[in-house]
């Protein structure tokens, strides 16, 4: 149904905004970062077009991020997965001194907390009907 | 809104307010407070999500409501605690009656909250909208 949050379309926007992450940067050295800044010459014109289209993705994201959740969610929700961060580390499934598992838990980090931005305002459209609109007036 | 939507709803925010604090000494409070250690992540994680979901609940019953609306939930909540009072159902001279009555009214104003815009729509047609979303 259009307009309304459901798991699925949750999930489609989460995994978009890892394909953005993944593909600006990942750890795994096959990313636009290391094919525009630790490659060769080639292409640079593709380089520029996909530059501003991912620099696009990502206003597109924090301006969604930021009309939906502001500071007084936001940070919240940065406190949640901190934690989370720390309750892994403590039971011994994430170390952060590790770089390649802190690259990956802060990509994770940036991932879920946009993913969420993005679809914040459907989530609380359906959790409480009040709708996120900015041309009724 | 369906008819289990407006159960779920109250129950979450049952769950979430009486999950906080209650009286029986199982609660986040009781955990934190009695924790033979320095606070755990894991004392520190439920405590970060259930702020969370105050800010949430507490902004999104606010917006619904306002103060006129809250101001008339509590009064027709009051009535209905004397109505029960006054068929001795409760017993408001007893002290402890309160440590349940008052997080049971939170989290029924709260679940109003969370209610009240999707039954307005439902119900009379107008829609809460906010520009820009607080």
């Amino acid at each position: 149904m259009y307009g309304i949050a459901q798991p699925i379309g949750i999930l489609v926007r989460m995994l978009s905004v890892l394909f953005l992450v993944g593909a600006t940067y990942n750890p795994s050295g096959y990313s636009f970062y290391h094919w525009v800044f630790r490659g060769n010459g080639d292409y640079w014109a593709l380089k520029i077009f996909l530059g501003f289209l991912i620099i696009f993705g990502y206003v597109f994201c924090v301006y969604a991020t930021w009309r939906s959740m502001r500071l007084l969610l936001s940070i919240p929700l940065l406190v949640v997965l901190g934690c989370g961060l720390w309750l892994l580390s403590d039971w011994g499934v994430l170390d952060l001194s590790d770089w390649l598992q802190r690259t990956l838990a802060f990509e994770a980090v940036l991932v879920i907390l946009l993913g969420t931005g993005v679809s914040f305002s459907l989530i609380r459209y359906r959790l409480s009907g009040q709708l996120d609109s900015r041309t009724i007036s | 809104m369906t008819t289990a939507g407006v159960f779920v709803r109250m129950l979450v925010c049952i769950g979430v307010v009486f999950g906080t604090w209650n009286p029986t000494g199982y609660s986040y409070v009781a955990w934190a407070r009695h924790s033979p250690t320095a606070t755990t992540p894991e004392i520190a994680l439920a405590g970060a999500a259930l702020v969370a979901l105050h800010i949430l609940f507490v902004r999104i019953a606010w917006v619904a409501l306002g103060a006129d609306g809250v101001s008339a939930a509590l009064a027709v909540m009051l009535a209905g605690l004397l109505t029960l009072w006054e068929f001795n159902v409760v017993d408001i001279w007893q002290g402890e009656v309160w440590s349940y009555v008052l997080p049971l009214g939170f989290a029924l104003l709260l679940a109003l909250g969370m209610i009240w815009s999707l039954l307005k729509r439902r119900v009379v047609g107008q829609s809460n909208y906010l520009n820009p979303p607080p």
